[in-house]
């Protein structure tokens, strides 16, 4: 047992006293990167050229005491491409600290937090860390429960903006009620209030550009942004009817073009009907959005400053090829609609048919996606899935690159094979085939995993025909990891085209990469 | 607390985020005819130029019907006498102000250009002034008060503008009552920031009622360095973004005397400075018309 200094004996004694048991979690994670020049598939950045490897590392730690609830993080990045893949950036420190407390059915919170709104579409504060987005409040919340069935929340604050916060205010009301008809209908209704407040300084920047402008296309901007949304869930026996509308007043946003800010209003409609029952899944989605751009200046663009989220309208795929051409919402406007059938006949298969389409709002296709994917479960060791994709892919509205929209077809099958209770196999093909963008690609992956501590995979991705390099291009991954409790290391060598990145339905252009990843990931 | 329900508790909610009508920036939508007879130009100069020294402008924001606006005017004289040819001063009537509101059937000083900029600067009691657009470390606004003046004109005297400042000004061959005032600014050094360029036409010299401190009136109070018009937007106009050294910059303003203005006692003046997350004045200067 390790010596327990007297000053710290003795405040432990007090605070079990008084019947205190102070609690410490936390977690940790690492990446770093070595990178190795490969200018054949484009992977050609900064980093390649000068600093050769780049880290990024997040320290959370929670600690609990008295009903107080104290979280720091320690954020580490250095020559790293993870906030933006074409900048070197180096900073390390303390990015995120709080202090929570519950009295009664009071909740305050002073700090940074993060939160949403509905579904999120006027607010919702969250982080990524797989596309370097962090979009915590530094300020002020408070929630208040009436009873378990009404609720509000109120916060006041900015966003944060890497390691300090953007300087517009931010703030926002959001009120939910439960209400019970009967045993069987339910209503799950609410409603938020978000208003953001320009600072001077952004103020002058845009009254001085919009009086350059020709006479006609000048405006008085807003010093204020208000939207506000109503929502409601209905829930009856298997269907579930969600619905919301957010409306936001007009401010200058940029035209479609960028060259002019434009003085717009946005608005959203959004439901989605869900029917569920034994071996039986329908998911219908619509949306309709207009100038709904919701973010912390105007001048900001692409993942910076955004303040909302917009639900994805299309299937989010884990399979590397049917992910490749994956899309974000569109400030601008569209209008997009999903469904999503899964039928499972037997507990040995299932079915799932999903089709999604997005136009502009001069129902001009942006986006259009076919899937269906079988799931057949052969014995207790063997399983396997196989299904087809197809999608049309408007390449200048999702990338801004003036080339031909890109259309697909992409088979692929994955097979579980388990071989004894610790070892197990798994193996992916797929074959995307284009003949735009890189032109069709094949995917090969087998991954050989010794449970509960070891995974090794290799895969390759093949530039089968090429229509941007001269020759069949093959992007090859090695990849090893070690678990030990919860504690995770990984090695991989991985060569990766360029393309869209996405997560939960944000996305962004990532450029090709060539190297080593090693990563620590751990919580305690 | 059940008592309040989830409808007027939204209310409220939306009652006390959009209960108030929002004042915006200054926008000019007064047509603008581009002359193209004039220049605008710019280019890197092979010649190096010795920096100016410093000319600081005081915007002194005033009103005819207050009374301690006049110890303003005399306070600039002061200055003005004492550090010949380092000040710009204007004087500014606002609307939308009751000691800027003219006295019955006299001149209107009050214009909408000097109106943002009072917003612009942060706005005051008056009399109160800024001094270079500067806020000071000790100070919580841009605009202080007259006694603060001199301290902190002094304070601007020493520093070196990155910029030097030209002005000229001619008759306009066709329209005689119309003037062309051509404006070089030569950079003395790489600067990364934006700059804007603000000018103006001021007259002198006008009779007309002032109240006094001591509460009376006088009708034969002269007027001096009164904001007529701003040529430029009234935040100023985009300059350059980044200008290097010996980065020249060569504009002509075409002006139009009103009727009641006096070409005698008109100055042009002329300032670059920031306006983004400060207004800071580079550097000033004026000619007479």
């Amino acid at each position: 047992m390790k010596k327990l200094y007297p000053p710290v004996l003795l405040f432990n004694l007090i605070l079990f006293s008084f019947n205190v048991y102070p609690q410490l979690s936390g977690d940790f994670i690492t990446n770093t990167n070595f990178y190795v020049k490969d200018t054949s598939i484009g992977a050609n950045t900064s980093q390649y050229k000068h600093e050769f490897s780049s880290s990024e590392a997040w320290l959370f730690l929670n600690y609990e005491i008295a009903g107080f609830k104290f979280n720091v993080r320690y954020d580490l990045f250095n020559n790293s491409p993870l906030l933006d893949p074409n900048e070197v950036y180096t900073k390390q420190g303390l990015a995120f600290y709080s202090v929570r407390k519950k009295i009664e059915n009071l909740d305050i919170t002073a700090g940074y937090f993060y939160d949403q709104f509905g579904t999120g579409i006027i607010f919702r504060a969250f982080e990524d860390r797989i596309l370097g987005l962090d979009y915590a409040i530094n300020g002020v919340r408070l929630a208040y429960e009436f009873s378990d069935k009404f609720r509000i929340k109120a916060f006041t604050g900015r966003q944060k903006n890497r390691f300090d916060v953007h300087p517009q205010v931010l703030k926002g009301v959001n009120i939910e009620k439960d209400f019970y008809l009967g045993d069987n209908l339910q209503f799950y209704s609410g409603a938020g209030l978000i208003n953001r407040t320009l600072d001077q300084a952004t103020i002058n920047q845009l009254a001085n550009e919009i009086n350059s402008y020709k006479l006609e296309d000048r405006f008085v901007p807003k010093y204020n942004l208000f939207a506000f949304t109503f929502y409601n869930n209905m829930v009856y026996k298997g269907f579930s009817w969600y619905i919301e509308y957010a409306r936001k007043s007009a401010e200058a946003i940029r035209s479609l073009s960028g060259d002019k800010f434009e003085f717009k209003e946005g608005q959203v409609l959004y439901s989605t009907l869900n029917y569920s029952r034994k071996g039986f899944g329908l998911s219908l989605q619509h949306k309709r959005s207009e100038g709904f751009s919701m973010r912390v200046s105007p001048f900001t663009s692409f993942l910076v400053g955004t303040i909302n989220y917009m639900p994805p309208m299309s299937k989010q795929h884990a399979k590397v090829l049917p992910a490749r051409y994956s899309i974000s919402a569109q400030e601008a406007g569209e209008i997009a609609s999903q469904a999503e059938l899964t039928f499972s006949p037997s507990k040995k298969s299932t079915f799932m048919l999903n089709f999604s389409y997005v136009s502009n709002n001069s129902n001009k296709r942006l986006f259009r996606e076919a899937y269906f994917e079988y799931y057949r479960k052969f014995s207790k060791s063997l399983n396997s899935t196989i299904g087809i994709q197809s999608v049309y892919y408007d390449k200048l509205t999702y990338e801004n690159k003036l080339e031909d929209p890109v259309q697909t077809i992409t088979p692929f099958t994955e097979i579980v094979y388990k071989i004894d209770k610790k070892k197990s196999m798994r193996t992916e093909l797929q074959y995307l085939f284009t003949h735009q963008d890189h032109g069709d690609f094949l995917f090969a992956l087998a991954e050989f995993n010794i449970a509960p501590n070891y995974s090794f995979s290799v895969s390759d991705m093949i530039n089968t025909k090429p229509k941007k390099l001269d020759e069949v291009k093959h992007y090859y991954s090695f990849a090893a990891f070690y678990s030990l409790n919860q504690t995770r290391f990984g090695l991989a060598f991985v060569k990766q085209v360029e393309g869209v990145v996405c997560t939960g339905g944000v996305c962004r252009v990532e450029p090709a990469f060539s190297g080593f990843k090693f990563s620590v990931s751990t919580s305690f | 607390m059940n008592k309040f329900s989830f409808g007027s508790l939204l209310f409220l909610s939306l009652l006390g985020l959009l209960a108030c009508e929002e004042e915006g920036p200054y926008i000019n939508f007064n047509p603008e005819i581009t002359d193209t007879s004039l220049i605008d130009t710019t280019y890197i100069s092979d010649m190096s130029v010795t920096p100016q020294q410093r000319s600081v402008l005081i915007e002194d924001f005033t009103g005819v019907r207050c009374p301690n606006c006049p110890n303003a005017s005399i306070k600039l004289h002061e200055i003005d006498s004492a550090y010949n040819g380092r000040l710009v001063a204007v004087a500014i009537h606002m609307f939308d102000n009751n000691f800027a509101y003219p006295h019955v059937l006299t001149i209107d000083y009050r214009t909408t250009e000097g109106t943002s900029i009072f917003t612009l600067l942060g706005s005051g009691n008056l009399p109160v002034g800024g001094i270079n657009r500067k806020k000071y470390p000790s100070e919580t606004n841009i605009l202080v008060r007259t006694d603060k003046w001199l301290t902190y004109f002094v304070d601007n005297l020493s520093e070196t503008p990155y910029c030097n400042i030209t002005l000229t000004s001619r008759k306009d061959s066709i329209d005689t009552n119309a003037y062309i005032i051509k404006v070089m600014i030569q950079y003395t050094s790489n600067v990364l920031a934006t700059n804007y360029i603000t000018l103006g036409i001021k007259e002198s010299g006008m009779i007309s009622p002032q109240t006094l401190p001591n509460g009376t009136v006088d009708s034969q109070y002269i007027h001096k360095n009164v904001l007529r018009k701003i040529l430029t937007n009234a935040g100023g106009t985009l300059l350059f973004e980044n200008p290097e050294e010996n980065r020249v910059i060569l504009k002509e303003y075409k002006i139009k005397l009103q009727n009641d203005w006096n070409a005698e006692n008109c100055k042009i003046f002329c300032f670059v400075h920031r306006n983004d997350t400060e207004y800071t004045v580079i550097q000033a200067d004026e000619i007479k018309l």
